[in-house]
Formats: C-alpha cells, sequence, structure tokens
C-alpha cells in the first residue's frame, strides 16, 4: 500500500450521524455560519468520556476499524464517520485513555481510546472541530460487502456477531 | 410509540426501543401498520429525528406484503422537507437498491440543494442504473 504523508498522521475516528452535521444548502432555516444543536447530541458522552478509536495511519488500519464498528450494530446500514487528528485533542487539551472496545474484532478493540474528562468548553471545541472535518460515508452495500469479507478473512467472528446483523448478512 | 420515541436517543444501525416496536407492529399487521406509520409521517408534528428512524428501518422488515408500500414511502421520504428524513431514506433506498425507485431518484436529485446529500443521491442512481447482476438484492 502506498501512503501519501497525510496518511501517517494519527487520528481519532469516532462515529456520527452525518445528517445531524448538515448546513446551510441543506437546512434552509440554518444560518450559513451555524451548525444544528443536534450536532451536540451526536457526541453522546457518558461518564464525561467519549468514545472513540485511534488510527495510527489510515491505510492500513481505517478500513477494519470501520468494518469492526459496523459489526457491533443490528443491521449493515450506512456508516458515517469523522476523522481528528491526534495534535487537534492535545490543543483542545483533552485526555485520552486506553479502553477496550467491545467490537466483534480483538484488534480493533484495542485501538479504542476514551476523551476523557470533557467539560462544557472542551467538548464544544471537538464540535466545532468536527463540524470543519470532512464527515465521511460509507454506503450500506459498501458496509455489508466490507462485513461479509472481514468474515471470509477471518477478521471478524460470526458466532461473535449479533443475531439480528447474522441474520441479515446471511440473506 | 411515536410519543415515546421522541425521549429516545438513536443510533444509525442500532435497534431502539422504537424501532424494534416499529419493525414488529409491521411484521405483524403488514399495510395497516405501514398506512398508520404514513400518517404520523405526514403529519408536520412528528419530530423529524423520529420520522427519520422510522424510514431508516423500514428496509429490515421481514414482511413481504407490505414491501411496496414501504417502498413508496420512502420515495416520499426523498422529497421531505427536514433534510434527516431525506437522508434517512436515500439511506434507506440505498440499502434497498430496488431499480424501480430510479425515478424517484432521478426527481430528487433536481430538487435536492445539500451537497453531500446530493452526492449520495447521484452514487445510487448511477448503483440503480446498472444492471441487477453482482447487486444485492432487495430485503423484503
Amino acid at each position: 500500500v502506498q501512503l501519501s504523508p497525510s496518511q501517517f498522521v494519527a487520528e481519532f475516528l469516532r462515529h456520527i450521524n452525518r445528517s445531524k452535521w448538515y448546513r446551510h444548502d441543506g437546512v434552509a432555516w440554518l444560518r450559513r455560519w451555524d451548525l444544528q444543536a443536534d450536532a451536540l447530541a451526536d457526541l453522546y458522552t457518558k461518564n464525561n468520556a467519549l468514545s472513540v478509536y485511534y488510527v495510527p495511519n489510515r491505510g492500513m488500519d481505517l478500513d477494519r476499524l470501520i468494518t469492526a464498528i459496523a459489526a457491533r450494530r443490528d443491521v449493515p446500514t450506512h456508516f458515517d464517520y469523522v476523522l481528528i487528528d491526534a495534535a487537534t485533542i492535545t490543543a483542545l487539551s483533552i485526555g485520552v485513555a486506553v479502553t477496550l472496545g467491545n467490537t466483534p474484532d480483538a484488534v480493533a478493540n484495542a485501538l479504542h481510546r476514551d476523551l476523557i474528562e470533557l467539560t462544557r468548553d472542551k467538548l464544544s471545541g471537538l464540535v466545532s472541530v468536527i463540524s470543519l472535518r470532512e464527515h465521511h460515508r460509507v454506503l450500506p452495500g459498501e458496509v455489508k460487502a466490507r462485513l461479509l469479507r472481514a468474515v471470509a478473512d477471518g477478521n471478524l467472528d460470526m458466532t461473535e456477531i449479533n443475531a439480528q446483523l447474522r441474520q441479515h448478512l446471511e440473506r | 410509540m411515536i410519543r415515546t420515541a421522541r425521549e429516545e436517543r438513536f443510533e444509525i444501525g442500532v435497534a431502539s426501543v422504537f424501532s424494534r416496536n416499529l419493525v414488529a407492529i409491521i411484521e405483524a399487521y403488514g399495510n395497516a401498520a405501514v398506512s398508520a406509520l404514513e400518517a404520523v409521517r405526514a403529519n408536520p408534528h412528528t419530530n423529524s429525528d423520529v420520522g427519520a428512524e422510522c424510514l431508516r428501518w423500514l428496509p429490515f422488515v421481514r414482511n413481504p406484503e407490505s414491501y411496496k408500500y414501504r417502498l413508496l414511502m420512502l420515495r416520499a421520504g426523498l422529497m421531505a422537507k427536514e433534510i434527516q428524513v431525506r437522508d434517512a431514506a436515500t439511506m434507506a433506498l440505498a440499502y434497498l437498491q430496488d431499480p424501480s425507485t430510479l425515478d424517484a431518484v432521478e426527481l430528487a436529485i433536481d430538487r435536492e440543494t445539500c451537497r453531500e446529500l446530493l452526492d449520495d443521491l447521484k452514487d445510487l442512481r448511477a448503483t440503480l442504473a446498472q444492471p441487477v447482476r453482482g447487486r444485492i438484492p432487495p430485503a423484503h
């Protein structure tokens, strides 16, 4: 795999609902520079921590992470996500804790992190950063294909995938 | 069900109490349930988050009898005022990949103002225009 320099930058992946981050061109009532309030709710914190995955580099890890996170859901629908570079998290003075993920892929689980001790200001800063980043989307057909490929490659254990998703993959 | 759904937090692809009930009701009552749901969706007082969640789960209902009616709801969703609902309809149709929806997707492309969603609709149009072989069959 040939990587461009930007692909070596360490980043964090956060799954999002892209429709909550649409700006004025899709949301007529929104002022051009503003953001939907629902975007804040999309960064759902628990115990003042936000679940993310560490992406050491895009070329090697991104596809596997996306597939692993999609594998813990109930249906093989689209997957929206954003990448935040690690330097930005440092600049926002946000702490990072290593915690185990809960996907059916052990390699992906080891890359799980919590952004911890989040305050109103830090979360607000994070929202502003995410609003300016590219919001990526993997379409449903591609998600389903990736899940099936990961099972075939042995990266995902079909027995670890929840029954409902398994049924949709086997159809 | 719709009233209590307003209090729920939805995550894409993850079943909620609302989505479980929605799927169960349509699987039990077929077109009658879709008809009731359509009326709720059309009500301007329905929360757009709940409306979008309705559409997101329609492809995953196992009830062949109501398939065409569900497809009609998704086609209508492409023309919804709320972007969350249009987004949900687009992704539900992208999952189903039913070529009979190509005309509705083309109409939506003509009207869509959001650049990102427009790109998704164009991708969907390209997929639907392909020969059926090799595509994931619709989940009835």
